[in-house]
């Protein structure tokens, strides 16, 4: 398994991007709310935990977009959202995870 | 005397929601991209007309550079105009991004987007011009 954190300072480094600050981000599903939305301008927001979350889940943004399919539980590549990013669940899906990302806002 | 090229990124989408990823190589000769179009080809419902039918970003240089945020609409005629981009290429470098289709009319058909990027050998003004973000 490789490091996520030493993964990211090596591309941003790669990218000549400079960070600002580096954390994490965490969305909170519930039941009853199947959309969510999140700024992420100036900033990228890496998705960490792309395994737990329900197959059919979109995750699109101003710069990339994904759609969580079976395979997805294998991979542990970190997928970057930028801009405004928005979330969505698949109907019928009974299960509500926390969605996390490593928040980097560049300078 | 300088040269002009197109390249052009194409795939098929094969079904609603599709979200496609693409990478491309622009050839290390060319120095800048000027200008960029975003094409449908194959036939659509005519329903459709003028309607929104999905959205690519593109960034330049190994994910250095974002540089295009398109809406592609369906048009009668496929009169439209290149768009501008200013871009200094790095060598050999990627240009990669997304398609998604935003249509969710449940009488899709398979249609082929085209993504054409016209560049240059030709040096821009300054050697570090950063890419401009262009929206339709």
């Amino acid at each position: 398994m490789y490091d996520h954190l030493n993964h990211v300072q090596q591309q941003f480094k790669q990218r000549e991007i400079k960070i600002e600050l580096q954390g994490f981000k965490s969305v909170y599903t519930r039941p009853g709310q199947l959309q969510y939305h999140i700024e992420a301008y100036n900033e990228y927001l890496l998705l960490t935990n792309c395994s737990v979350l329900p197959v059919g889940t979109r995750i699109l943004s101003d710069t990339n977009s994904l759609e969580v399919k079976k395979g997805h539980r294998r991979i542990e590549a970190l997928e970057e959202f930028s801009g405004l990013v928005s979330i969505e669940l698949p109907r019928g899906t009974n299960y509500f995870p926390i969605i996390e990302f490593i928040q980097i806002v560049k300078e | 005397m300088s040269v002009t090229r197109y390249s052009i990124v194409s795939f098929w989408v094969q079904k609603p929601g599709e979200i496609i990823s693409f990478q491309h190589k622009i050839p290390a000769y060319l120095k800048r991209c000027t200008g960029f179009k975003l094409s449908l080809a194959g036939s659509m419902d005519a329903s459709l007309l003028n309607c929104e039918i999905g959205r690519i970003s593109a960034s330049f240089n190994s994910l250095k550079e974002e540089a295009i945020t398109a809406n592609l609409i369906h048009h009668e005629l496929e009169a439209q105009d290149f768009q501008e981009l200013a871009v200094h290429l790095h060598s050999g470098q990627i240009v990669s991004g997304v398609y998604v289709d935003s249509l969710l009319s449940e009488e899709f058909t398979p249609y082929k987007v085209q993504l054409y990027l016209r560049c240059t050998d030709k040096e821009g003004q300054t050697q570090n011009q950063k890419g401009s973000c262009t929206t339709t």
